[in-house]
């Protein structure tokens, strides 16, 4: 994958490339779930996302929205890898969830 | 021309209205029945192929009926998958396996409709033509041009909504805010840490939000500092609860979001119980992170009156201090850190008497006035939310709760946001877009030199004041619906984590304190106490106490002819029941409290004289109120304490206590003088 646009957590990749999406809390339980492609899961302690790019039907991205929920209340964060994306450290693009209040986040990958 | 326009307008209205009157009509229907129907109307309404004239009204209804059908989809494989789940967690016969089995492909089928509804609702475009119809007539302005109509969308890019929204002019989009009677925020605003939260100890989800949008427009951020859908997408929720429903329906969320948040009770902020000016005679458990600051007025348990400032302290948190880290990250690094999870549990506190001194009244910091000093170490504490005894608690909440609030972001990101293409997600509605646009733009106008927190309170200064503003009389009905879809579930995902965190709170607490009394002439003393506490099923935390205190020198005899005292002080036991209670949006906490003290010497003054026949048991009754005042993270305490003597005197006493708390977190985190 490639970064299209880092703030706005927008990549694109290639059919058949894998991505996988990992997940480490910082002083708080992880109340993670993500819906992928509009299939809603929970995200356990230690599991990873993992997933292979198609093109879908209409032409839109992959969709990926996780949502983040904090247990305590003087700031807690998430951090959040994508794998594996072209020019970053270890091709690991890592984003830092801060919270509370509930945080929602939306990765597009645009497929090509 | 005049009969084709009336012809589109009453096209345009049957398709409007039939989506609602079907919704009315099936008002006794069960979901299974609505299903049905929604699927029945779909399919006529899509084999059907509208006049050009109507295709925004045909497709208008479409996306309704879709999205209905969606959300009603949504609960069914949600209550599919708990009958599953709980089936398999509690049967094991052939029999039932199958009926799984059986449900298990329904939930398949079900899942597989949803996902095409979904691709659908996300390919639709928005009924925009409509939402500009419906918003009431602005009053005639000169300096305010009314907004032109939107015309209607011709694909799914997010350029066709940008497009729309560049037509709203900043006139046009204040005109369609709430009056300020309505739409202004009646409490005061929180201030915004360094870490994106707000100062204040009470706080709602509202300025929560408002603190960690405005964080998360500068921090990580590798363009331009904006606030983004799809970072922010939580954040304008909030906002939209607040500001949207307040004056477009479902006001019974808005105090949800708005209302502030309860605090712990298990804190120990003020002074030790038998310092000079504590107001509770009971010591509690818990510790707080950083730094606790107290001062407090009167006395509890001796008869003088001075001023006591205790700072209660986390040596792991100070260690990160003084490493010039900044307040999150220092909280942080202490979990990779053996001998920081340690520290982490342990608190100091010192207490400095500004009776003493060179200058009596004013707080030196000098050695003469460190009147205590006081360690807690915890030993137990389950009312830490990441201990292991509630993983299981907290999956289940995640695979139930966390999972339906999921799909219901996940419909109302469907229903209220544009994404398809390569550019930044977009509000379907073109108001709300071009009131988002002009606060980025507004943002980008800060000043240059403004950074740190400056600037997050500067962000979140326009964030609130565009909140204000929102233009919600040119919000469309779709998106309504799709915000109070949305805050009543997390309402309700809420409260089920408030449930499971109340839980946690009344966790047991074993804790050892240590207290080291720095008299001025009498000898000074050492105190061990045992504090545990623990909650019952109800709202009621409960704290009970035993501790000895012992001289680090015998004391000098009363007269030369009596016995010098020994070296054992006293012992003492107590216990405390805290009652928290709400007043409105205000978190009060009651409390009541006894001690029993058997004094195994005579008592000493502060001057290190023996009072003879001083020596006997000692009772003590309190109760008290912590009144709390908003936005300032003060709590006032008030109590009434009861005994039967005090050391010196043997004489009933009855005493009347006030102070306040002050959590010195917060005053950190906003200054960070480090």
């Amino acid at each position: 994958m490639n970064i299209i646009d880092f703030d706005d957590m927008r990549f694109g990749g290639k059919v058949g490339e894998n991505v996988s999406v990992s997940v480490e809390p910082t002083d708080t339980v992880q109340l993670v779930t993500y819906t992928l492609n509009g299939s809603t899961h929970a995200l356990k302690a230690g599991e990873t996302i993992r997933f292979t790019l198609a093109k879908s039907a209409d032409g839109g991205p992959t969709f990926l929205q996780m949502n983040f929920d904090f247990t305590n209340d003087n700031g807690a964060s998430y951090r959040v890898g994508l794998r594996s994306v072209d020019g970053e450290p270890d091709n690991e693009c890592v984003y830092a969830v801060d919270g509370p209040p509930l945080a929602i986040r939306n990765f597009r990958i645009f497929v090509s | 021309m005049k009969t084709k326009v009336v012809k589109i307008l009453l096209v345009a209205l049957v398709f409007t209205v039939m989506p609602v009157a079907n919704v009315r009509s099936q008002g006794t229907l069960s979901s299974e029945d609505q299903i049905k129907q929604y699927r029945q109307d779909l399919r006529a309404l899509a084999a059907r192929t509208p006049p050009p004239e109507a295709q925004e009204a045909h497709r208008k209804a479409l996306w309704q009926l879709r999205w209905q059908l969606y959300t009603l989809l949504q609960q069914k494989i949600g209550a599919l998958k708990k009958d599953i789940q709980d089936l398999r967690s509690s049967t094991s016969s052939a029999e039932s396996a199958e009926y799984v089995k059986q449900l298990q492909s329904v939930l398949t089928d079900v899942e597989a409709e949803a996902q095409t509804l979904s691709r659908d609702l996300t390919g639709s475009a928005p009924p925009t033509a409509v939402a500009v119809a419906q918003a009431p007539q602005q009053p005639p302005s000169d300096s305010t041009p009314t907004p032109t109509p939107v015309p209607p969308a011709e694909s799914d890019a997010q350029t066709s909504v940008l497009a729309a929204a560049s037509n709203f002019s900043a006139e046009a989009l204040r005109d369609a805010a709430a009056p300020p009677e309505v739409g202004e925020s009646e409490l005061p605003a929180s201030e915004c840490n360094e870490a994106g939260l707000p100062t204040a100890a009470t706080r709602s989800q509202y300025d929560l939000s408002v603190c960690r949008m405005a964080k998360n427009v500068i921090t990580n951020v590798r363009g331009t500092p904006r606030i983004l859908i799809s970072r922010d997408q939580a954040n304008l929720f909030s906002i939209l609860i607040a500001k949207l429903l307040k004056t477009r329906g479902g006001e019974s969320y808005v105090a949800f979001i708005t209302e502030a948040q309860e605090a712990r009770i298990d804190q120990q902020i003020g002074a030790a119980p038998s310092t000079a000016a504590a107001t509770s005679i009971v010591s509690k458990g818990g510790v707080p992170y950083l730094l606790g600051f107290a001062v407090e007025n009167g006395a509890a348990q001796q008869s003088q009156n001075d001023t006591t400032l205790t700072f209660r302290f986390n040596p792991a948190g100070v260690i990160k201090l003084f490493e010039k880290k900044g307040f999150i990250d220092g909280f942080q690094e202490t979990e990779n850190d053996a001998v920081m999870k340690v520290l982490r549990k342990t608190s100091v506190g010192l207490s400095f008497d500004t009776g003493r001194g060179s200058t009596p009244g004013v707080f030196t910091g000098q050695r003469q006035q460190l009147s205590a000093i006081s360690a807690q170490v915890e030993f137990i504490n389950e009312r830490d939310p990441r201990n292991k005894k509630y993983e299981k608690e907290w999956e289940q909440f995640v695979a139930n709760e966390g999972v339906e609030l999921a799909r219901k972001i996940w419909a109302s990101t469907i229903a209220t946001f544009k994404f398809s293409d390569n550019s930044p997600m977009t509000f379907k509605d073109p108001a709300l877009q071009a009131w988002l646009e002009q606060t980025n733009q507004l943002i980008a106008g800060i000043d240059a030199g403004t950074v740190g927190v400056a600037k997050i309170n500067e962000i979140a200064r326009i964030i609130r004041k565009q909140a204000d503003l929102l233009p919600v009389n040119l919000v469309s009905d779709e998106t309504v619906a799709s915000v109070t879809s949305f805050a009543k579930q997390f309402q309700a995902y809420s409260e089920k984590k408030d449930e499971l965190l109340d839980k946690i709170a009344k966790g047991k607490i074993f804790s050892l304190d240590y207290l080291n009394k720095r008299e001025v002439n009498a000898p000074d003393t050492s105190s061990f106490n045992f504090i545990a506490a623990t909650g019952t099923g109800a709202k009621v935390d409960l704290t009970a106490n035993g501790s000895f205190t012992f001289y680090h020198q015998r004391p000098a005899a009363a007269s030369p002819t009596s016995a010098r005292p020994g070296r054992m002080r006293d012992f003492q036991f107590a216990g405390q029941v805290d009652v928290p209670f709400k007043v409105g949006e205000s978190q009060f906490d009651f409390w009541f409290s006894g001690r029993y003290e058997r004094l195994m010497e005579d008592a000493t003054t502060a001057m290190g004289t023996t009072m003879p026949g001083t020596k006997g048991d000692i009772a003590v009754g309190q109760f008290g109120l912590n009144i709390p005042i908003k936005s300032l993270g003060i709590k006032f305490p008030v109590s009434f304490t009861f005994a039967n003597r005090t050391e010196l005197v043997k004489e009933k006493e009855i005493r009347g206590n006030f102070g306040f708390t002050f959590n010195w977190d917060t005053l950190f985190s906003r200054l960070k003088p480090f």
